[in-house]
Order: C-alpha cells, then structure tokens, then sequence
C-alpha cells in the first residue's frame, strides 16, 4: 500500500532564534495516528504545516503524491479545501449562518456541489440532526464540536487534521465526541491525525507518535 | 461570486442593531440629499418656467421682489394699487420700447386660487390654448386654469361667488349677485397659469364696487340686472385663437380699460420690442421719478435664488456631513465586529476561501449596506418632498412631484456605494491579511 501522508527533514522557525525540528513520519490510508506532545514541542506547528495553514520552509511533505510545497497560496487554498478536514480546539463558525448552511458554506468554498442530503447524513450520524438549523452559538460546547467534525469530513477529505478536538471538553463528551469522530472518519474511510496534549486519548490510538 | 454575496447579506442582517444604526445615518444622509436635490430643481424649474418671456413688472411701490413673486408667481401680497391714469402710457400700443403691456387687477380668490383681472394678451405670454369654451368677453366670465378646474371640481358653465383677499375665508366671500360663470377651461401649461382664474380688469373692479354699494344700499338688484349673464348653454368645443386675435382683443380691452381713468389696477407686465440702454433707463427713470415702480423678473428671481441657495448650499454641507458619519459607523461597526469575526474569517480562509474572496466579502457587506441605507433615504427623501408637495399646494397652489426622478440620484446612489466600499476598506483588507494559523490554532 502507498503512503498516505509522508513528512520528512521539517524544520520550521518563526523567528531567526527559535527553529523547530519535527520528527519524519508517514502514514497510510485509513490510519489513525495521535501525535502528543507538551506546549511548545511544535505539535499545532506540525499539524499547520500538513494543513497547509503555514508554509513549508524546510523539508516537504506529501499527501497522496501531492508534493504541498510546489502548490501556490491560491491552489493551497483549494487544495486543503477539498482534501483536508481541519477540527480546531475551539470550534469556529460563521455566526450569521446556521449549523446546516455552514456545512454548506463548506462545500461551496471547495467548489463542490451542494449536497444537502450528505450534511444531513453527516449530522444524523454525529447525533446532532435536529439542530440543523439553529446558529452555532445556540448549541453547546460538545455540540458545536461534533458539528464541526460534521463540517470536517462534508467533502469527504482524504485526510482529517484534529488539533486538541477534545480539550476543551468534560470526560463524558470528551469520549462521545473521539467515539463520534473515530465513527464519522471510519465511514468515509478517511486518514485521521489528531494533535493532543490530552492524555485521555491516549488508550483509544495505539497509532502514537510522542514530540 | 454569488454566495459570497449572499453571505455578505446574511452577515450584515446578523448584527440587527449596528445594521440599524449604520442605515438611519445613511438614509437620513441620503435622504435630505434627495429632498434637496428635487425641490431645488423643481422650484428652478417651476421659477424659470414663469418668468414667460416678463422683462418688466410696473407696480406699486414696494419691494421689488414683492412685486415679482405676487405679479408673476402669485404667492405674494401685492405691493398697493397704481391709477391707470399714470400708468396709461404704457398701456399705449403706439409705445416706442414696448411690445406688450398686460394690465394685472388682483385681489379676489376662489378657494384660494387667484382671480386675475387682465387682459386676453395675458394668455399669449403664457403660450396657453383652451381645452374647452373660449376667452371672456363679458363682464364675470371668467376662464380657469387647468388647476383649478381639477382641483375644484369647476366645469365648463359653472357659477361661483369669490372671496376677498388671497386666502380662503367664508367670511369674506362677497354675496355676489351676479356670479362668476365659468367660459372656458386651459390645456394644462406646467406654468402658474394653470392655477389662475382669469377675467377682464374690470370684473375684479366690479365686486368691489359691489360690496360697497350693498353696504349703503338694501336693495341694489336693480343695478345688476342689465348685467345678468344670458343661460345661454357654452360650447363647450374649444375655440382655437391665433395670437393676432388674441391682441386684437387685447388691444380693445386695453382701450376700454384706459378710458376709466379714475380706476386702479395692481400691475402691468412688460416685454420689450428689444432690450437696449432704453429699456435700462426706462427702469432707471421710472424707479427715480414716478409713484411706480419697475422690476426686472429674471434679477429678482436670481437674488431669490441666491437666498435660498445659501440655505440649500447649508442643508446640503448638513447632508453630506451626516453623510460621512455614517460612513464611519459603517468603518468602525465593522471594524469591531472583525475583531469577533477574525476566526470565521479564517476558518473560512482554511475551507478554501482565497484571500480575494474574503476582501470581497467585507467590501461586499459595506456597499450593501449603502445600498439599502441610500434606498430607504431616497424613498424618505420622495415621500418628504411629496408631503411638502401637498403643504404648497394648500398654501400656494404651485405643485411638486415627489415621484420625479432625476439622473442626479442616480450619480448619488454611485456615491453612496463608493462610500460604503470606502468604509469597508480598511477593515476589509485586515480581513485579507488574516493570519490563518496564529488565528485558529493555538502554538504549542
């Protein structure tokens, strides 16, 4: 089987000080993979970088043969668009909008043609299809996470990028949430990276890189 | 495109109350920019319409833009009496200067609109033909503007007493026993002349007379039989006059009134075989060695203009001031809001928005913003002017239209959008240089 995602010789410096070296690493289709680490151990910077969020200053990395580091900001943009899923710690919304209509936002942003029976599925299967057209704000924390896993996985990505899905939640939804998602990218047979410090996740990876 | 449009939308309509703000500043701003826009032009317009080719106003003395506004526009009070006797020489046809002279006998109203006592020459400035009947030729017939007929219900063969004075007042209504008989009816002019009752001069001398013999005598039928109106029904086809006719009959009133030497009339409007240093000194002359006085319509209405333009120059500062402010509120109610938004922006930068589309998207919720706030204003400006409209019509019969529309608001609506974009400007290009992941992700 071909690799997935390969990451290899990364380094990155946000000032002329301070350069982060990342550890290579690869995955393939379908896996899971937890990387831990501590504040500061260049964790989000790894997961910002696969994102494409940051540029690739040092080393490259490649997803399904797509060298990231040859694509421009605006064919980046569209790249993570339609392949990437991105979850952040804090779930972000457009406030004017509704849970099903930002789910929609995100296919138009990636150019691809509205589904709407697919985000309903989405939603059904996170549990949450009867707040489909309540704003954001309206749900609660746990809510707003699975919506935005939702969100994550509505174009079907190839790979989906967690980055501390869970730490801003209490134990019991913290496990509803990680069952929810481990689920959710199952189905669509996604690869799942999830970037942590949370320790709770630890037993439901086996798959683990430590920064 | 469309979606980003459609999501401007959706995000000006989520923030209800700095929306609102945002759109009472800019309508009001919009709004009296429009008002002032039509009412200037329509009131030029109505002023410049009515000067009808007048070089000369002769009247009492007074103030001269008094004479102008009360000969030719019929809003004012008139400035006193002159006696023919001293104004007959320029009443004479043989005039060296003077191509036409047309004696004005003011001072009765029917419902508010003007009676005026004059001569058929009268309708020749004016241009005005007849839609029905034909011109007076007897003593109370009178012929009505387009107007008045409308707006009073008069038709062809109707008979109605007058009322003294220029405002409408049933205590002043002369008990006339012989009435005013309506014999013809103008095409609509888009002048003054449209709001006017006209019969000869000395129609308006007779119901005057009229109420002071009733206050002596009980019984005065007998005077007025020989002046019964035959009910001999009018036709109501409308007679065509070429304007040789028209002054022949002029020139025989103007003959008749002459003879009454003793008798006052208000006014008399003048146009010049041709203007030259004569005419000037004839002005001059008149102004510095008679009892009367003489104005020239278009310098009057142009220091008019000047009079009101420095209040409309103001209104208009006061508009486009306010104009400014509420495209501030625009600037810094998004300017505060990107300071929440700033995640979603780039949440959306990281679904695979492009930088370009997120300026759009700002730009794009600052012009609609003007757009709608410039909407309700014109709408407000319109009603506004529609609403004064009604309030001059009642006070001084000249109307406007409130549901004109000029190209100039089109080159304001131009501006407001241009404003709105300015306004969202700056905050929109913060939204372009978003730093997606220092925004979304914490580093660690």
């Amino acid at each position: 089987m071909t690799m997935m995602l390969q990451a290899q010789g990364l380094s990155y410096s946000y000032d002329s000080q301070n350069s982060i070296s990342l550890p290579d690493f690869h995955c393939r289709k379908g896996d899971r993979l937890l990387i831990l680490g501590n504040s500061g151990s260049g964790k989000t910077t790894l997961l910002n970088l696969i994102g494409g969020l940051l540029r690739i200053q040092n080393g490259s990395i490649t997803i399904n043969g797509q060298d990231l580091k040859s694509l421009n900001n605006n064919q980046l943009d569209a790249y993570r668009g339609k392949n990437i899923g991105l979850i952040f710690q804090k779930s972000h919304f457009v406030q004017s909008l509704n849970v099903l209509e930002n789910l929609l936002l995100a296919q138009q942003l990636a150019g691809i043609p509205v589904d709407k029976s697919r985000a309903m599925h989405l939603l059904k299967s996170l549990n949450i299809e009867e707040k489909y057209l309540k704003k954001p704000s309206a749900l609660s924390i746990g809510e707003q996470q699975r919506a935005s896993i939702a969100r994550a996985l509505i174009n079907k990505p190839a790979l989906v990028l967690a980055d501390e899905p869970t730490s801003a939640l209490d134990d019991h939804n913290c496990l509803e949430v990680i069952k929810l998602l481990e689920k959710a990218v199952a189905e669509e047979s996604s690869t799942l990276l999830i970037v942590t410090h949370d320790q709770r996740l630890k037993d439901h990876f086996p798959n683990q890189i430590a920064l | 495109m469309l979606k980003i449009f459609k999501l401007a939308l959706k995000n000006i309509f989520n923030k209800p109350l700095s929306l609102a703000l945002s759109l009472v500043l800019f309508a009001l701003g919009s709004g009296l920019i429009t008002a002032l826009l039509l009412l200037n032009r329509q009131l030029e317009d109505q002023f410049v319409r009515n000067l009808a080719d007048v070089e000369l106003v002769i009247g009492a003395k007074g103030s001269p833009l008094q004479l102008i506004l009360c000969n030719m526009y019929h809003i004012d009070n008139p400035t006193g009496n002159i006696n023919l006797a001293e104004t007959k020489p320029f009443l004479n046809p043989k005039h060296p200067l003077i191509a036409k002279a047309i004696p004005l006998s003011l001072g009765d109203n029917f419902k508010s609109y003007r009676i005026v006592g004059t001569t058929p020459g009268f309708l020749t400035m004016y241009n005005a033909g007849f839609e029905q009947g034909r011109v007076w030729e007897n003593d109370y017939e009178v012929v009505i503007g387009k107007s008045v007929s409308d707006q009073t219900g008069l038709k062809l063969g109707d008979e109605f007493d007058s009322s003294h004075g220029f405002m409408e007042d049933d205590d002043l209504i002369h008990e006339q026993h012989i009435k005013f008989k309506v014999v013809g009816i103008l095409n609509p002019a888009g002048s003054v002349i449209d709001q006017l009752i006209l019969c000869n001069n000395k129609t308006v001398w007779l119901v005057h007379e009229h109420e002071e013999v009733e206050e002596t005598e009980s019984d005065s039928t007998e005077i007025d039989n020989h002046l019964k109106h035959s009910d001999e029904p009018i036709n109501p086809a409308p007679v065509i006059y070429t304007t040789e006719e028209l002054l022949e009959l002029h020139a025989n009133a103007v003959q008749e009134l002459v003879s009454n030497e003793e008798k006052d009339i208000t006014s008399i409007l003048i146009q010049f075989r041709g203007r030259n240093y004569q005419t000037l000194n004839m002005q001059r002359s008149i102004n510095e060695n008679t009892n009367l006085q003489a104005a020239t319509p278009a310098i009057e209405i142009n220091r008019l203009f000047v009079l009101m333009g420095v209040g409309i120059e103001a209104l208009r500062a006061l508009a486009i001031l306010i104009m400014i402010v509420s495209g501030l509120s625009i600037f810094i109610s998004m300017l505060n809001s990107l300071k929440e938004r700033k995640y979603e922006l780039a949440l959306m930068r990281a679904m695979g928005a492009s930088r370009w589309q997120l300026l759009t998207l700002i730009v794009a919720e600052g012009a609609f913003i003007a757009i709608v706030g410039y909407f309700i204003g014109a709408l407000m400006g319109h009603a506004a002017v529609a609403l004064i409209s009604g309030y001059m019509q009642d006070s001084y019969r000249y109307a406007l239209d409130g549901w004109v529309f000029l190209p100039e608001e089109g080159i304001l609506l131009v501006a407001c959008i241009v404003l709105g974009k300015l306004a969202a400007l700056l905050p929109a290009i913060q939204a372009y240089r978003t730093d997606i992941a220092n925004t979304l992700t914490q580093r660690g």
